[in-house]
C-alpha cells in the first residue's frame, strides 16, 4: 500500500496513526524489505504449507533490518503453483509434499485412478489398481494427496524447496534451488544466508550478482560454514 | 433416466439394497456442485449412500476431498468417460467440521 504526497513535515504523525491501526512503515533502501507470501494452506486448496506462520516467523526477526549491500526480498507460496513467484525473490520458500501410499488407518486405495488423472507431469500410474509413484518425475505439488478421495495417499515428506538469488528489474533472473524438504530449520537457514550475503556481497550487489560471479556451491559452502 | 431427467436434480431410485440418493451434477461449477452434495448428505441418515455424478478437473478433485474432509466416506469412485460416478456413505458428524 503506498500513500503518495505525504509532507516530511508530517510524516511522524502519518507514521503514529497507522501504528495505532497496527501497520508499520515499508522499508525502503538495502534492507530486509517486506515479506509477500500466498494464503497457503489455511485458505487455499492448493496450500502445501503454512506460508503465514513462517511468514510471520521471518517477519519479526528480519523486516527492515538495515546493514544488509542491497535491498533483501523473501517470498513464500504455499504450493508450485508458486502464486507468489518464490523463484524471483533473493529469498524463496514454497511448499511442497512428497506422495507416498499408506493404506494403514483403513485408509484404502479403492482404484479410482483421480491421482493419475490429476497430476500434471504423469509421475503416476496405476499398476494393478494401485498407484506406482516414479518421483523422479514428481514435482511434490501434493495434486495427488489433496485430491485422493480416501486418504491413502499421504505426504512422506513434506517441507519447503529454497530458492535463492531470484530478482526482477532490469536484469531478471530466476533463483537457484538451494535446498529441498526444509522444514524447523528454515528460520535459521535465513540466518545463514543472509550472514554469508552479508560476509561475501560488495555493496549495491544483489544476492543473485554475488552468486553469478562466486558460483553456487561456493555460496553453499559459505552458508554452511556460517556461526549461527 | 434420461439426461435432462437427472439434471433437473435430486431423484432417488430404488435397488435391492434399498432407496440410493442420487445427483447428477455434471455442468455445475465449483463450489455450487460442493454446496449440493453437502446439503442432500445433510438430509440423509448416517450410513445412506448417495451417488452423484461429477466432471473431470476441478469437479472431481474437490467434491471428493471436501466430502471426506467432513467426515463422510467415499466408498466408490469411478471414471465413465468424461466424466466420474461418486458413491458417498453419508457420516456421522451432524456438521462438518
Amino acid at each position: 500500500m503506498e500513500i503518495p504526497f505525504v509532507h516530511l513535515d508530517n510524516l511522524e504523525t502519518v507514521a503514529e496513526e497507522l501504528d495505532e491501526v497496527g501497520l508499520k512503515l515499508g522499508a525502503c533502501g538495502p534492507r530486509f524489505r517486506v515479506i509477500t507470501a500466498c494464503q497457503g494452506v489455511s485458505i487455499c486448496n492448493h496450500g502445501l504449507g503454512d506460508t503465514e506462520s513462517l511468514a510471520k516467523k521471518i517477519d519479526e526477526r528480519y523486516y527492515g533490518r538495515s546493514g544488509l549491500p542491497h535491498k533483501f526480498k523473501v517470498g513464500i507460496a504455499g504450493c508450485p503453483n508458486a502464486c507468489i513467484k518464490p523463484q524471483e525473490n533473493d529469498l524463496g520458500f514454497m511448499g511442497v509434499a512428497q506422495p507416498i501410499l499408506d493404506e494403514s488407518n483403513g485408509a484404502e486405495c479403492i482404484s479410482c485412478g483421480i491421482c493419475e488423472d490429476v497430476c500434471p507431469v504423469k509421475a503416476i500410474q496405476l499398476v494393478d489398481g494401485k498407484p506406482q509413484i516414479d518421483l523422479t518425475r514428481c514435482i511434490n505439488d501434493g495434486k495427488c494427496i489433496n485430491s485422493c478421495p480416501t486418504g491413502s495417499l499421504r505426504p512422506e515428506r513434506e517441507g519447503w524447496t529454497v530458492f535463492v538469488g531470484g530478482k526482477f528489474g532490469k536484469h531478471p533472473q530466476l533463483g537457484w534451488v538451494f535446498d529441498r524438504f526444509v522444514s524447523e530449520e528454515a528460520v535459521e537457514l535465513v540466518e545463514r544466508i543472509l550472514g554469508a550475503y552479508c560476509r561475501l556481497a560488495h555493496k549495491r550487489e544483489r544476492l543473485g550478482e554475488l552468486i553469478n560471479r562466486i558460483g553456487l556451491e561456493k555460496f553453499r559452502e559459505a552458508v554452511q560454514s556460517e556461526q549461527v | 433416466m434420461n439426461r435432462s431427467e437427472e439434471s433437473r436434480g435430486v431423484r432417488s431410485r430404488e435397488t435391492d439394497g434399498g432407496a440410493i440418493h442420487y445427483m447428477d451434477l455434471r455442468g455445475e461449477i465449483c463450489p455450487m456442485n460442493w454446496v449440493k452434495t453437502k446439503l442432500r448428505l445433510e438430509e440423509l441418515d448416517p450410513g445412506e449412500p448417495l451417488e452423484v455424478l461429477l466432471d473431470e478437473g476441478e469437479p472431481i478433485q474437490n467434491v471428493p476431498r471436501s466430502a471426506r474432509s467432513e467426515g463422510h466416506k467415499i466408498l466408490n469412485l469411478k471414471r465413465e468417460g468424461s466424466y466420474y460416478r461418486v458413491l458417498i456413505e453419508r457420516g456421522h458428524l451432524s456438521h462438518g467440521t
